[in-house]
């Protein structure tokens, strides 16, 4: 089941009837046993007074069977009453019946075995439908002879005697017992219903609470966050990570968001500069700019470029790009990355410094590994001070790339590699796209390595390592 | 018209200037921040089209400057920045005007123009003095329903003359307001092509003059006999 209320609702409900249940037969059978306990009382006094009687005149001139019965049914008198519930029945040691109550009429009362002295109970139903409690016991009868002898001729002997009482009443009280118990356990049952709906409902209402709010929760509003201030203290640390959750979202959005932005700012020069050139190509056809066409060249591979970019980005973000590991030879991809920089280091009069062990290789995704010192590689040539020193240092499992950058400070360096971040926001330079850096790390990152820059006397390093 | 055009995307630069000067307007362009205060603090231009982030020094902090220090020439800016924000700060920092990257020429020649009108307390593109009528838009003009037939420099001079019309206008004013820096300007240079105006806003012999010689001052141009 999946509800937490149907949960708890079953098993309260089902706990709390097996309770009932049990405390309503609880009740009913120990105020049944008590009534029969006090009829057994009532049959066992009867019958110590009826072998009394029996007994206690065995001396007396008038012994004869008669003159007992007489006797026993003055002790008896109530069982006498035609229109009684008690009734008697005595069998004499022969077996017959010897006397019986009137009370009885028609009907006889069951003749049990007895064998010891024990009054023996029993529960039964008269041959007219009435249900009595029978006690049976024996008794030695006074006969001629000495007592303690046994049986004698005379009557002398063991006599079995039945007393009962009719249950009817016991059994009336009962029944209105148990309609009274059944009509109480109803209204328990409804009453027990209600009350765990209700505090189900209630108690599981902030639960409600915290998924309206959840509801409305969206992309725009995700500055929001749950008020904690009223929540139960069980829910208290779901809100505390629902809050956290929506804090990394938060941010995670912020930097989408400023991602796009960024992104659009940069598509706009280039795109504006083509409106421009065919807007004043298209107004004045008659002087059109003969370099118009290698201009709009020149645009269309920016842009193409920026999308590359954007693209490779992505898929190294999404972890799409599957890695095609080779041994690389490390100072050949250095010299063919610094192939397209070649006038630009002539032009800076750049110094540049490979320092490598001879034939040092690497095991790794070639492209990826090329993405990373390209962009390294061009940065810095691109950034370095015109005759400065450019220093390349290849060792197994580290790669770093450093160059001297006076205007490069602490609170800059960890932008560097943010997606469109520069140094000078202006954007002059359009060959690049702003993307290098934050490729580099990502392409890094793929192949298992860790690209980070640090910056100590105004020397701006790049090193690659393994992580 | 002179305008300055602070820009650092080179092509563009270079795309705005053609299309201005094609125009009729005499253009200077940087792509350099600070040179282009420099240039601003230098000559009176009619108006300037700043870009906002520029290298050295950014277009927002030009104008500021440039604000401080008392000038009022009007200022456009001219970015790829569109946030709501971002066009607030720009307005409140001084500029007349704000345009969003890419835009389209028509409507920055037409901002460009409303911007220089802004200068003379014009309202409207047309000017009228005596029987002569010129349509800054239009860049027509017409003299007693005759339309005059003129180069744009011509127009650019003409229209000039007339902004500033009732008022003493000196040669170095006229080569301020209507040469750039590609055309360096002999003295007489601006003394032939008022000549040349005269010529062409004569249509009839019964036209008015409408231009003046101030003998060691300069021209000033009204409705008012010889």
């Amino acid at each position: 089941m999946r509800s937490i209320k149907q949960r708890l609702m079953l098993w309260l409900l089902a706990g709390l009837a097996v309770l009932w249940c049990g405390t309503g037969a609880g009740i009913y059978f120990s105020v049944r046993h008590s009534l029969y306990q006090s009829i057994d009382t009532a049959l066992a006094l009867d019958a110590r007074l009826a072998r009394f009687t029996a007994l206690g005149d065995s001396d007396s001139e008038d012994g004869t069977a008669r003159g007992r019965g007489q006797r026993l049914q003055n002790r008896l008198a109530d069982y006498h009453d035609p229109q009684g519930l008690s009734f008697y029945q005595v069998w004499n040691s022969q077996g017959e019946v010897s006397e019986r109550s009137e009370s009885l009429g028609d009907a006889t009362l069951p003749k049990l075995e007895i064998s010891g002295n024990d009054p023996v109970f029993s529960s039964t139903m008269l041959g007219d439908g009435r249900a009595v409690r029978l006690m049976s016991f024996r008794t030695v009868t006074a006969g001629g002879g000495p007592k303690g002898k046994g049986k004698g001729r005379h009557g002398g002997g063991s006599s079995l005697i039945a007393l009962a009482k009719e249950t009817s009443e016991i059994e009336g009280t009962l029944a209105s017992l148990l309609g009274g118990i059944g009509i109480a356990g109803l209204l328990a049952a409804a009453g027990t219903f209600f009350l765990v709906t209700t505090a189900l409902r209630h108690g599981l209402r902030p639960l409600k609470t915290l998924s309206e709010q959840t509801r409305y929760i969206d992309t725009p509003s995700l500055k929001a966050r749950f008020d904690a201030a009223n929540a139960p203290a069980e829910l208290q640390p779901i809100y505390a990570a629902l809050n956290e959750l929506l804090h990394r979202l938060e941010q995670g959005f912020e930097r989408e968001r400023r991602f796009s932005a960024d992104l659009a700012h940069e598509m706009r020069t280039p795109v504006a500069e083509l409106k421009m050139l065919g807007e004043v190509a298209l107004k004045w056809p008659d002087q059109t700019d003969p370099e118009l066409p290698a201009h709009t060249l020149a645009i269309a591979s920016q842009l193409e470029n920026l999308i590359e970019a954007l693209l490779t980005l992505a898929r190294l973000e999404s972890g799409e790009t599957a890695l095609q590991l080779s041994t690389v030879d490390l100072s050949a991809l250095c010299h063919e990355c610094l192939q397209p920089c070649t006038e630009k280091v002539e032009a800076k009069q750049l110094d540049l410094r490979l320092r490598s062990e001879p034939g040092l290789s690497m095991e790794a995704d070639a492209r990826l590994l090329r993405i990373i010192l390209s962009n390294l590689l061009t940065n810095a040539v691109e950034y370095a001070q015109a005759s400065s020193r450019i220093e390349i240092e290849l060792d197994p499992g580290s790669i770093t790339i450093a160059n001297a950058a006076p205007d490069m400070t602490q609170e800059n360096l960890p932008h560097l590699f943010d997606r469109f971040w520069r140094a000078e926001q202006s954007r002059t330079n359009s060959t690049h796209s702003g993307l290098g850096l934050a490729l580099a790390r990502q392409a890094a990152s793929a192949i298992g390595y860790r690209l980070d820059a640090s910056l100590s006397g105004g020397v701006l390093s790049f090193t690659l390592k393994k992580c | 018209m002179r305008i300055l055009v602070v820009e650092d995307s080179n092509r563009l630069r270079e795309s705005i200037v053609l299309a201005l000067r094609r125009s009729g307007y005499a253009v200077d362009a940087t792509g350099d921040g600070r040179e282009g205060l420099e240039m601003v603090e230098d000559h009176p231009y009619d108006a300037a089209i700043l870009d906002i982030m520029l290298p050295s020094l950014d277009g927002v902090s030009i104008l500021k400057t440039l604000r401080a220090a008392g000038n009022r020439t009007p200022v456009m800016f001219l970015t790829a920045k569109d946030a709501v924000a971002d066009r607030v700060t720009g307005l409140r920092s001084g500029a007349d005007d704000y345009l969003v990257k890419p835009f389209a020429l028509e409507e920055l020649l037409a901002r460009v123009e409303a911007l220089c009108r802004r200068g003379y307390q014009k309202a409207a593109s047309e000017t009228t003095l005596a029987d002569l009528t010129l349509d800054s838009t239009a860049k027509t003009a017409t003299r007693a329903g005759v339309a005059l037939d003129l180069t744009a420099r011509e127009f650019a001079l003409l229209e000039y003359l007339m902004l500033r019309a009732g008022q003493i206008v000196t040669r170095t004013q006229i080569e301020e307001h209507i040469y750039d820096d590609l055309v360096s300007p002999m003295s007489n240079v601006v003394d032939s092509a008022v000549c040349a105006l005269r010529k062409k806003i004569a249509v009839s012999d019964d036209s008015l003059p409408l231009i003046h010689t101030r003998r060691g001052q300069g021209y000033v141009m009204e409705a008012r006999p010889a």
